[in-house]
């Protein structure tokens, strides 16, 4: 494996589509998810990203810095890790810590136009109930899974 | 009163003598020459009974009270008393004894003797004056100050009129004579007597008036008071009473409210309001309850979707952590080292070795860089595992969350519902006319709580009047008995002030019936004896005792009459004197027809005889004057007649008073 | 023996007063007659005086018989 270390170019912020920064401020501004911080509908972004299964790379325009590393803190540092092995099924991922984000990155590119819609297109108002519902489902869904692998 | 007799001892010219009085009739004569000792008699009877020689001429001056041969006989230091002694006895038997005394002592030297003058004296002489009275029957009783006795018998300040000094005529009616002798007949009529009685009765008026002087009045105040009192204490128990009956018309005009007031509701109101004050605020905290309760849901929901959709992720990460070799066996950058150091930890020294280097190179491109972060997993596995754990607790808390959010929904919403029942309810209710109501309530309670303080006042009004009541109950008692003792007292002001108006009438009755019967008496006496009564018109008298004698032309004589007139005129008074005095003293008169020529001593002689019956006269005459002719005319009221005789001794002359028939 | 005027008794029985008050002012006369001629000039009849007095006065309250 050759190992090179990607670590040349320092990586200290999450970044997104520049395009994508007005769907951010709209629902930071609008709706059920009003008053969420960046990393906070960042993260909601990755989660829809993250259950489509879709990501969409940056394409030619440059990244936007969106929110600093530091703002994450260690669990929420440690999602991102899971995120980045599970996805290139390796540990060694974590040398290169520049692909480790930019996988949630495009995730989260994905997520966020997933996330508009759910929020502004179909009844907002009952998005959080939905939200809920959903992640409810989810998680019954996994603790059989994983009394099933137990 | 008659003269008993007259004891000398030492007296001047009487060194042991003794004359007596007594006997049926009242006249004693005692002839005497110039000089033997005759007014030395006169001058004896007043000194003993006023301490006061009443004549005294230019040869007596020199010689000393004592008679000379006594007090030649006494050696330096020898002393001696000098006495005269008289003894008086009264129409009821009883004697009056007057005993003046002085003692003397012999000196040698030019004057020879020297008075001893008694200290308890009251006299200017040093002399003792004593009185002793003895009753009929009874022993000698001493009294007190005879000087008392005398005055009202014969007073000192007329005595000239009783011991009548014919030498001294000039005595007689000198201006402003007048006060003296009114003096003296005040107090020998006793009008005197009369003026001190009414004195005493006034002072007593005086002395009862001041004592009483609110007597009347105070009663009248304190009546007066006790039932200003009263009717205060009835106007206000009556007003109060009232007042009580108002409070009560207004407690039941209260009442009466107080029910339409709870009919309409109004109790409820405030209840209500209150209750829906109280629900308001439980509905605010109950509604950021609920928001915060929303928002801590809403935030473990967000804060848990990542990990819920990672959740396979994390599970396999974690199983790539734990099947991974970590910790590793040794890591890349220690490899890295070695080939850098080209030392191996056996300790083959690589630059020599080169296979051992290449061997040390294979190994490290085995070598994933992940041996490097062996820290890093291992955190993250701990972080992982947290995250599992969080969410195992993800469906409880959500869970309990919305429970919580629809209890307290529910709450939310019942209270909003009850708030809005209330409003409903509230507003069903009257409130003008509740309003009305209060503010009727409002007032009759004002008026009842007024009346309350009114009455109060009253009350305390009321116990302050009672009070004074019963003060001026006790003071009217007191009162009371201070007009029962101003009435007593009243009526005695009342039988003082008669007795004094009478006494006062009778007084100045007595004043002008003195003076005017002086005044007959006196002129008729005078034109009785009076030789030229042709010459006179008039005698007067004033009030106050200023005699005036008047020729027929009215004009005033007193000042230029002869002698002869003025012992006519003298006798006269002295006749009228006696008869208002009442009391019947003895009359010495010495020399009474020395200055008189003619016709008018037969006259004044004559005239003797009738003049004062009954009375004790004692005459000292020389023997020019006691002619045969006089004697004639005296005999039939003559008692003893007395020869003074001179003895001449060795010592000196003395005076005997001898018995003598013409 | 000092007694009180004829004269004065005359005039005080002859008066238009009543019997009690001529009493009175005899009886006067005599307490002062004799406080005179037989004391210091003092007069010592302060208690007959009041006695007197109050006599005279319940005396005069009496109905005239």
């Amino acid at each position: 494996m050759k190992n090179e270390s990607k670590e040349s170019a320092k990586v200290d912020r999450v970044y997104i589509k520049e395009d994508d920064r007005k769907t951010y401020s709209m629902l930071k501004t609008q709706g059920p998810l009003k008053g969420l911080s960046n990393k906070e509908l960042f993260m909601l972004a990755l989660t829809l990203g993250i259950k489509n299964r879709h990501r969409t790379p940056y394409g030619s325009k440059k990244p936007d810095g969106f929110f600093l590393l530091k703002d994450l803190n260690e669990k929420e540092t440690s999602l991102f890790y899971a995120i980045a092995i599970s996805e290139e099924k390796s540990l060694d991922v974590l040398t290169d810590k520049n692909k480790v984000f930019k996988i949630a990155e495009e995730y989260a590119n994905c997520g966020i136009h997933l996330l508009k819609n759910e929020v502004f297109e179909k009844d907002h108002l009952g998005y959080i109930d939905r939200l809920e519902t959903f992640l409810r489902k989810e998680f019954e869904r996994q603790n059989t899974n994983r009394s099933k692998d137990l | 009163m008659k003269i008993e007799f007259i004891k000398f001892k030492n007296y001047r010219q009487y060194r042991e003598e003794q004359i007596d009085f007594t006997g049926v009739n009242d006249v004693t004569v005692i002839e005497g020459a110039m000089d033997s000792g005759k007014s030395s008699i006169l001058n004896a009877i007043t000194w003993c009974l006023y301490g006061e020689e009443i004549q005294l001429d230019k040869e007596k001056e020199g010689y000393p009270i004592i008679n000379m041969i006594t007090l030649r006989k006494m050696k330096p230091g020898d002393s001696a008393r000098v006495e005269v002694e008289i003894r008086m006895k009264d129409n009821e038997g009883n004697q009056h004894i007057f005993i003046r005394y002085l003692d003397v002592r012999k000196e040698s030297g030019e004057k020879g003797y020297y008075i001893i003058k008694n200290p308890d004296s009251k006299y200017t002489d040093g002399s003792m004056f004593t009185y002793l009275k003895t009753e009929k029957g009874r022993g000698e009783i001493s009294l007190t100050p005879p000087e008392y006795f005398l005055e009202q018998i014969m007073p000192s300040n007329i005595k000239e009129y009783f011991f009548f000094d014919g030498d001294q005529l000039n005595l007689y009616f000198e201006r402003s004579s007048g006060e003296k002798i009114k003096n003296a007949v005040f107090d020998i009529s006793q009008i005197t007597l009369l003026a001190d009685v009414i004195d005493r009765l006034q002072d007593k008026k005086r002395e009862l008036l001041k004592s009483i002087k609110d007597g009347g009045s105070a009663y009248e105040d304190v009546k007066g008071l006790l039932s200003s009192y009263e009717k205060t204490s009835k106007e206000l128990k009556l007003s109060n009473k009232e007042l009580l009956h108002k409070k009560q018309v207004f407690g039941k005009a209260e009442r009466e409210v107080t029910q339409a007031l709870l009919k309409c509701g109004y109790t409820d109101i405030e209840s209500l309001e209150k209750e829906s004050e109280r629900l308001r605020i439980e509905i605010k905290a109950l509604g950021e309850e609920l928001v915060n309760l929303e928002k801590d849901k809403f935030d473990e929901l967000i804060k848990s979707a990542l990990p819920i959709i990672c959740y396979d992720r994390i599970l396999k990460t974690r199983n790539l952590i734990e099947n991974a070799d970590i910790p590793p066996p040794f890591k890349r950058d220690f490899i890295e080292r070695l080939l850098k150091d080209r030392f191996c930890v056996c300790g083959t020294n690589l630059k020599k070795d080169k296979s051992a280097e290449n061997e040390l190179r294979k190994v490290l491109d085995k070598t994933s860089e992940v041996t490097n972060m062996q820290s890093d997993f291992i955190e993250t596995k701990g972080e992982l595992r947290g995250i599992i754990d969080e969410l195992n607790t993800f469906i409880q808390n959500q869970t309990d969350y919305s429970k919580n959010i629809k209890k307290k929904s529910k709450e939310f919403d019942d209270k909003s519902k009850r708030v809005d029942e209330i409003k409903i309810k509230i507003g069903g209710i009257d409130k003008v006319k509740i309003q009305n109501l209060k503010n009727k309530q409002t007032e009759h309670l004002k008026e009842i709580e007024k009346l309350s303080t009114e009455i109060g006042e009253h009350t305390i009004k009321i116990a302050e009047a009672e009070t004074k009541i019963k003060q001026y109950e006790g003071e009217l008692e007191k009162v009371t008995k201070e007009k029962e003792k101003y009435k007593t007292i009243s009526e005695l002001v009342e039988l003082l002030t008669h007795s004094i108006e009478e006494a006062e009438r009778i007084r100045d009755g007595i004043i002008e019936e003195v003076r005017s019967k002086i005044t007959n008496e006196t002129k008729e006496q005078f034109f009785k004896i009076h030789w030229k009564k042709e010459s006179y018109k008039d005698v007067n008298i004033t009030d106050n005792y200023e005699i005036s004698l008047l020729d027929p032309k009215g004009w005033e004589t007193i000042g230029t009459i002869s002698k002869g007139t003025r012992q006519v005129l003298a006798f006269s008074f002295l006749a009228a004197l006696n008869s208002v005095s009442g009391f019947k003293a003895p009359i010495v008169i010495d020399t009474p027809l020395g200055r008189i020529s003619g016709e008018p001593k037969l006259n004044i002689v004559k005239y003797l005889c009738k003049f004062l019956p009954g009375r004790q006269i004692i005459i000292l005459m020389t023997d020019q004057e006691y002619t045969s002719e006089i004697r004639k005319e005296l005999l039939s009221r003559l008692n003893h007649e007395y020869k003074i005789k001179i003895d001449q001794t060795s010592y000196g002359n003395e005076a005997k008073v001898i018995k003598y028939e013409k | 023996m000092p007694k009180v005027n004829d004269v004065i008794l005359n005039r005080i029985d002859k008066s238009k007063v009543a019997d009690p008050i001529k009493y009175f002012l005899k009886e006067m006369l005599s307490m002062q007659l004799q406080s005179i001629s037989e004391g210091t000039g003092r007069w010592k009849f302060g208690k007959e005086f009041e006695n007197l007095l109050y006599e005279t006065a319940a005396k005069m309250r009496k109905p005239k018989k």
